[in-house]
């Protein structure tokens, strides 16, 4: 302390470890907080075909086309310790060779200072739905999910299930696929 | 530019340190407590790193410095006595200088004919003058 270094030393060092506390505190005040929101999902329309997996097990799987509605409002997840929201709609159903199959059908990454209201129609998933076999055929228990990812400032990286469930029966027959 | 650095005062007493001290932990503490709180209900905690990086430049500002208020009680050292510390500082050293050599000579001219010679005396060169004897009888 009797230097201007030294001095500068001990300040520097006693600044970042109440940066460290006040982090710690942040984490604290927002770790034991419920950060499940009611979600609405609605399927418009679903459609099934029969193609060749060229990425999986070379043979005629079944890819499903699903079209949904989502809304949901997720401004109570939003505070002081929330960065981003990772959104995912994920689809689940038992088939004879698995006991849970999880597809993940369509995400969304909404910044914090985003508008927090969701509200979208006649969304197409942006990854395909295929199946590693037949399962999906006449399958009547296919639930949708939304869940996200919660990417705070510090702490914990939770993994939450939004509540509300959308089971869609899938048709017994395929489309055919027009040859040209 | 050297000389110009030598000159400027960094120097605090050891009160102004403690005192230096005390204020800065006070003034980062303080800020961090207002910076938490605001953070809180503005919810962004952004604003907190802010205001406790405010208070580390306000302190900065006020401890750094060697301001006047830290130099108060400079300590009174005892007026330089001119004379005769330079010649007791050098003769301890040459008393020690003695005693270390003056033994040293003496041990080994009173060790060596014993030791290499098993108590029997034989003069330098001894042994050559019987080897020309030798020679003579020949």
């Amino acid at each position: 302390m009797n230097t201007v270094l030294s001095r500068a030393n001990s300040l520097f060092a006693f600044s970042l470890s109440v940066m460290a506390a006040l982090t710690f505190g942040c984490f604290i005040t927002t770790a034991f907080k419920d950060r499940r929101v009611p979600v609405d999902i609605h399927v418009s329309k679903v459609m099934l075909k029969n193609v060749d997996d060229f990425t999986g097990p070379r043979e005629r799987s079944d890819l499903g086309f699903i079209t949904f509605d989502l809304s949901a409002n997720l401004q109570p997840i939003f505070d002081w310790n929330v960065k981003q929201l990772f959104l995912y709609l994920s689809a689940e159903y038992t088939t004879r060779n698995n006991a849970l199959n999880q597809v993940v059908l369509w995400d969304k990454i909404v910044l914090r200072g985003e508008n927090p209201k969701l509200y979208l129609r006649d969304m197409k998933s942006k990854y395909f739905f295929f199946d590693d076999g037949n399962g999906l055929r006449a399958n009547k228990n296919i639930t949708l999910t939304l869940s996200w990812n919660v990417v705070p400032n510090a702490g914990l990286l939770p993994l939450v299930a939004g509540s509300g469930h959308m089971s869609v029966p899938f048709p017994e027959t395929y489309e055919m696929t027009k040859s040209y | 530019m050297l000389p110009i650095f030598k000159t400027i005062p960094t120097h605090m007493d050891y009160k102004g340190q403690k005192l230096a001290e005390q204020i800065f932990q006070g003034i980062i503490l303080i800020s961090a407590v207002i910076g938490f709180v605001c953070g809180l209900i503005v919810e962004q905690f952004g604003w907190t790193v802010y205001i406790v990086l405010a208070g580390f430049a306000v302190s900065c500002v006020l401890t750094l410095p060697p301001w006047p208020m830290y130099r108060r009680n400079p300590l009174s050292w005892q007026p330089a006595i001119p004379e005769s510390s330079g010649e007791s500082c050098q003769k301890p050293q040459e008393s020690i200088k003695k005693k270390k050599h003056k033994p040293y000579p003496r041990k080994t001219l009173a060790a060596s004919p014993s030791q290499h010679n098993h108590g029997t005396f034989h003069p330098p060169y001894g042994h050559g003058g019987t080897a020309a004897e030798t020679k003579k009888d020949t």
